[in-house]
């Protein structure tokens, strides 16, 4: 079986990568983000493991869709994409190529809304599973790996003290809860910004201070982006922010901060740091982008920890198996992970963590199966 | 094989780092050792 894989080449990918080879794929790999690259984990893979790797850390974005047609160049049966730029480019200029494709898995929420756009405008050629959408992958994933790699990343680019400081979240959805939840741990004064108003409700009551991002704008310290959209902090967001504020953004692609409008209305540019542009304004203020505004986590830090990629890629596995043994099966259209697949998951973590849980007694069990009883 | 990497002298960089990861990943393994035993990817 032929793999084509658009994935941030880091060394829990590679160990995906080792599973899929044992399982009898072949594979080719390229980056699903220009800066995520880890240099030494591609040659590594290409050496020891035998897998086809395209990716260079900072690659241009010719040079990112050059690697990404030449992983379609070996004519995947199966795709695995995390943002779904190899569907879309398979989609638009290499169609010849769909023939070949029995299905495919998307690993991010971005990917996911991207396919299942493309779904409801009937133009999805193949049917992919979301492996975004498993519980053992957004519950823990987005949430304690974001909200970890996150916080890692701002200090390894800045080290900022956190404490004490006014730390903007944009979105409130499982990556921004956690790193709320982390940044609250730090100490920091968390201010949740949101446009769903429940997800708003949520934030109040789990403590935060919710309000608008104008109003934010003006006291934050920090501001991280996680939403999925574009042009979360722009203009009229960066003229009213204070002298020294950390700008960057941790949601899949580059457009959550308006960097053109930034670097429109700024008089200055200098690199102070890696991984830190600062900006200096016409009134003298300077505002600091970290990461050229790429995901955070991965740029200035290594990505999740791989005790929680642990579940993502153990899913993307039995998917990858659930594609193949169900080929031609499958019609054009998003999937959920199988439940008892994503139970499987949970489970065989559990056991690995060593925690042992209760299994309903019969008694139990009838009880919840029944409606006549009630108290 | 083709590739297209920053430096294929970085390798046994990588491999340890790759082996690192790996004790931090016990599902990924099963998975891994399940596969290996049936090929469930070949052809």
């Amino acid at each position: 079986m032929r793999i084509g894989a658009c994935l941030h080449v880091t060394t829990e990918t590679a160990n995906l990568m080792r599973t899929l080879k044992a399982g009898g794929a072949e594979i080719a790999l390229c980056a699903s983000n220009p800066l995520s690259t880890q240099d030494d984990v591609a040659a590594a893979l290409v050496e020891n493991y035998g897998v086809s790797v395209f990716a260079i850390k900072g690659e241009d974005r010719d040079t990112y869709y050059k690697h990404i047609n030449s992983v379609l160049d070996t004519e995947p049966m199966i795709t695995m994409d995390d943002g779904a730029d190899l569907v879309s480019t398979l989609h638009s200029g290499r169609r010849s190529l769909l023939e070949n494709v029995i299905g495919g898995t998307e690993e991010t929420t971005t990917g996911v809304i991207r396919l299942r756009s493309m779904a409801r405008q009937g133009v999805l050629e193949y049917p992919i599973i979301a492996v975004n959408d498993a519980n053992t992958k957004h519950l823990f994933d987005n949430r304690y790996g974001t909200g970890q790699s996150t916080i890692d990343g701002i200090i390894r680019a800045t080290n900022v003290l956190l404490a004490g400081t006014n730390f903007v979240v944009c979105g409130y959805g499982w990556c921004a809860r956690g790193v709320a939840m982390r940044a609250r741990g730090m100490g920091a004064n968390v201010i949740v910004t949101e446009v769903n108003p429940l997800r708003a409700l949520e934030a109040v009551m789990d403590g935060f201070r919710v309000m608008s991002i104008a109003e934010a704008a003006e006291i934050g310290d920090i501001f991280v982006t996680l939403t999925g959209d574009i042009n979360v902090l722009r203009e009229e967001h960066f003229r009213r922010m204070k002298d020294g504020a950390i700008l960057c953004n941790s949601g899949h692609f580059n457009v959550e901060i308006d960097i053109e409008a930034l670097e429109r209305i700024s008089v200055k540019k200098r690199k102070i740091r890696e991984y830190v542009d600062e900006y200096t304004l016409e009134d003298g203020k300077r505002l600091h982008l970290l990461g050229e505004g790429r995901l955070i986590n991965l740029a200035a830090a290594e990505g999740h920890p791989a005790s929680v990629m642990d579940m993502s890629f153990a899913n993307q596995a039995l998917s990858v198996e659930y594609i193949a043994a169900n080929a031609g099966k499958l019609e054009n259209k998003v999937y959920p992970v199988p439940e008892e697949l994503d139970m499987m998951v949970a489970s065989l973590k559990l056991e690995a963590l060593g925690v042992k849980i209760d299994k309903l007694t019969d008694e139990q069990r009838k009880y919840l199966e029944s409606w006549e009883m009630g108290t | 094989m083709r590739y297209d990497v920053k430096d294929i002298k970085l390798a046994s960089e990588g491999l340890l780092r790759i082996e690192w990861s790996e004790r931090f990943m016990p599902v990924l393994r099963l998975i891994r050792e399940r596969f290996e035993r049936r090929s469930p990817l070949k052809g």
